[in-house]
């Protein structure tokens, strides 16, 4: 391989892994149950985010979901843990994850299940990021879709949009 | 010239091929078949500019650390081997690169590797371009 050749791969490979390295969050478990389906989450979890956070800590940043994630008829069959699951997924996924990867969150006390996924990343005219996405929950034997978008706000937080 | 518009262009494109999902193993970054193959989110065997920005902005996304919606020169040095190329990149001149700015330089290579000036993006020119580099 060329000089030429392996300058290009380093640079293709280092702009490709920025989604790791940037896994710079913790996370923050809100109480309110309306919150917990208001938010979407992603993939790495508790231990992994200090490992992943290496490097700048200035980086570092409370990520957490405001909003409606799942409302309604939904929410009414889902309780404060799986709410709480859902919400620690969907702010990882919001922060981490890539369009099409999905977060999966379960709760074994419930048998409840859902999993997050981007479907779109975007910046709006504010400067503020976006993601679209799709939320499936598993509520027993039965899967419900919906989908929405949360923007992310200047604490660190992602909100859902109405 | 075409040198580095050949590597704006493998890097937009294939910027994430081998961004794993976390915790998983990565995907084999320098096979650019697989960078576009998940690139082409319609799947319809090729890449239009559609899909082409989004995945620029999902770069941008994911390399601006901080969030804060641009990429300082540190977060490009921390991304990018050679943060130089953007150097045409700060219009503003502010020190700071944009997500316009970033796709400005990333969308005009576009044509560049459609080399039949069809539109879009097929794998074999994907392929051609990575291979321009050897």
């Amino acid at each position: 391989m060329s000089s030429q050749a392996r300058r290009c791969m380093a640079i293709v490979l280092l702009v490709a892994f920025p989604a790791l390295s940037c896994s710079t969050l913790a996370e923050k478990t809100s109480d309110n149950p309306k919150a917990v389906l208001g938010s979407l989450g992603g993939a790495a979890v508790g231990a992994g985010i200090a490992a992943l956070a290496h490097g700048n800590p200035a980086a570092i940043v409370i990520s957490a979901v405001a909003g409606g994630l799942i409302g309604g008829a939904i929410g009414h069959h889902l309780d404060n843990k799986d709410k709480q699951l859902a919400e620690q997924t969907a702010a990882r996924a919001f922060e981490n994850n890539h369009t099409g990867q999905g977060s999966t969150w379960k709760n074994p006390d419930t048998g409840n299940s859902g999993t997050v996924t981007p479907t779109k990343t975007y910046q709006s005219a504010s400067g503020q990021y976006c993601r679209e996405y799709r939320q499936d929950v598993m509520i027993g034997n039965e899967k419900h879709q919906a989908y929405g978008t949360a923007c992310r706000q200047p604490d660190g937080s992602w909100k859902i949009q109405s | 010239m075409r040198r580095t518009i050949v590597r704006f262009v493998l890097a937009a494109v294939l910027a994430l091929a081998a961004a794993p999902a976390l915790g998983k193993e990565p995907a084999p970054a320098h096979d650019p078949r697989v960078a576009f193959a998940e690139t082409d989110q319609n799947k319809d065997g090729r890449v239009d500019r559609e899909e082409f920005h989004l995945r620029i902005v999902e770069v941008f996304f994911h390399g601006d650390r901080d969030k804060d919606g641009y990429m300082t020169t540190e977060e490009l040095t921390s991304v990018v081997v050679f943060p130089e190329d953007f150097a045409d990149a700060d219009r503003d001149e502010d020190g700071r690169i944009s997500l316009y700015e970033f796709v400005r330089i990333r969308s005009a290579t576009f044509d560049e590797v459609d080399g039949d000036k069809d539109g879009f993006l097929s794998v074999d020119e994907v392929v051609a371009a990575y291979e321009v580099r050897d």
